[in-house]
């Protein structure tokens, strides 16, 4: 058994299993509307992610970057709508769907034009990486001006946001560029991709872990 | 190319370790705002706990001055009217008991001026009155009570429309006036004490002024004088309670002058 090959792969899908089922407590626990989204969320993404497996293992498929590309497109898709509710500018209907259609038009050009289905569409990544990171950005700002009294490690939020900036901050530089250093230098991404995207997806899930078995289940966005 | 001479390589772990250092920035930039906020709302608590300690030192200090009046009021007064009222009554003789009798009616007259006394003297000793008489009524009260001694010439004067001032900063701002007349009463070896009390909303101007002995102000901010001059340094904190300015002008021989501003007293 190849550790590299055989065991590797499944650690940080173990951990992203474990924060997909616990993150199915924001409903036992009555958490805002956008955090049982983000539940359903994980749990599509933890469902991507074994299918993923099992397409490339089972020997079904000779590539799943189909799957991935649409999982991408879903979360490029689902990230704004999340935070445009935590940062409380959910009201702000028309810009949330004048963004959504944006992105939804760029991501259909990038599939017809730029980067097929087929082929892993790496400038969802990295536009995705881009609009995580912003939007975590202005969530963190606006929680450092909120006068709301609550401690910071016990909101389910700040773990969330923690591990996505972190996350995409790690990751989006190098998801971006995935094909052009695989193509050019496959020993280094190769490397890369176990140390930098497997790290930080453990990192990420740990924070979704310890975010939905906080206990401050009622917290309202900094914003509100 | 060979893979380890490459520049994109660097350029990769590079912008990523740029991305990350900004979002442990902002993480930390979090962190230190909470902590922030997290030692200014203490302060605050600090604060309020501080200002309902003094409210509450106010009262009980007003409460044990008025137990001292109380206990020199029946002595002096009211138990020496019954006194003779009782004597009156015992200096009759048996057959003595009549109407328009002169000892009994004296004897009337000492008990309903025992019972006025009794009666005006529990109103005024009530601290939930300075609330509920206003603080210029208080004041004028005060400087009635003082004017009582008989050594002392007491002036009142009140300007500017009257508005109302929040309960707590009235019973501290009564209690810092009355300090100021008792030291002056009891130090300042005066002839005459004058009260001003000036509304100009929301601005509150209280002024006690006397022409006794004075003493230069620079005492009471030397170490060695601290203890002596409590009564003074208990006005200043006081005032800093309620946000209040005192100014104090004194010298050998040239009496003192207490100003209280008031800014942030007017009742919302």
């Amino acid at each position: 058994m190849n550790f590299n090959r055989d065991i590797l792969p499944f650690i940080p899908l173990a951990v992203l299993f474990i924060a997909a089922v616990v993150s199915l407590r924001s409903f036992k626990n009555n958490f805002p509307y956008y955090l049982k989204a983000f539940s359903v969320y994980w749990c599509f993404v933890f469902l991507v992610d074994v299918t993923g497996h099992i397409l490339i293992r089972a020997n079904i498929t000779n590539s799943n970057h189909w799957l991935y590309n649409t999982g991408q497109m879903i979360t490029a898709l689902f990230m704004p709508w999340f935070y445009f509710q935590v940062i409380g500018a959910g009201k702000h209907k028309l810009l949330l769907n004048g963004l959504l259609l944006v992105i939804s038009l760029a991501l259909l050009a990038n599939t017809l034009f730029l980067q097929t289905l087929l082929k892993l569409q790496t400038n969802t990544f990295a536009f995705t990486g881009f609009i995580v990171v912003s939007l975590a950005a202005v969530y963190f700002w606006q929680l450092s001006r909120s006068e709301e009294n609550f401690v910071l490690i016990r909101d389910p939020l700040f773990w969330i946001n923690l591990g996505l900036l972190f996350y995409y901050a790690a990751t989006a530089p190098f998801l971006g560029m995935l094909n052009y250093v695989y193509n050019h230098y496959p020993k280094f991404t190769g490397l890369y991709f176990k140390i930098v995207a497997y790290g930080f997806s453990i990192f990420l899930n740990l924070c979704i872990i310890i975010g939905f078995l906080c206990r401050n289940s009622h917290q309202k966005s900094p914003s509100s | 190319m060979p893979e380890q001479s490459s520049e994109v390589t660097i350029i990769l772990i590079s912008a990523t370790a740029v991305v990350l250092f900004l979002a442990s920035l902002i993480i930390l930039s979090v962190f230190i705002s909470q902590k922030r906020k997290f030692r200014h709302r203490q302060q605050m608590d600090n604060l309020k706990n501080q200002f309902e300690k003094e409210i509450l030192k106010t009262q009980l200090e007003i409460q044990t001055e008025t137990f001292e009046s109380v206990s020199k009021e029946l002595h002096d007064n009211v138990s020496n009217t019954i006194s003779l009222a009782m004597l009156n009554l015992n200096l009759l003789q048996p057959g003595e008991i009549l109407p328009n009798n002169k000892k009994i009616e004296e004897a009337k007259q000492l008990m309903l001026e025992a019972k006025n006394s009794v009666k005006d003297f529990s109103w005024h000793i009530n601290p939930a009155n300075i609330s509920k008489s206003g603080l210029g009524k208080s004041l004028e009260e005060l400087a009635a009570k003082f004017k009582n001694l008989n050594t002392i010439r007491f002036g009142f004067q009140q300007s500017g429309n009257e508005f109302p001032v929040i309960p707590a900063h009235q019973l501290i701002i009564y209690r810092i006036v009355q300090e100021a007349v008792s030291n002056a009463v009891k130090h300042a070896s005066c002839r005459e004490i004058t009260m001003g009390l000036d509304y100009d909303f929301p601005s509150l101007t209280i002024c006690v002024k006397d022409n006794g002995k004075g003493f230069e102000t620079g005492e009471f901010t030397t170490q060695g004088q601290t203890q002596k001059k409590a009564g003074i340094r208990n006005m200043l904190s006081r005032a800093k309670m309620i946000e209040a300015a005192i100014k104090i002008e004194s010298s050998h021989g040239k009496g003192t002058v207490i100003t209280l501003y008031c800014t942030r007293s007017a009742a919302p």
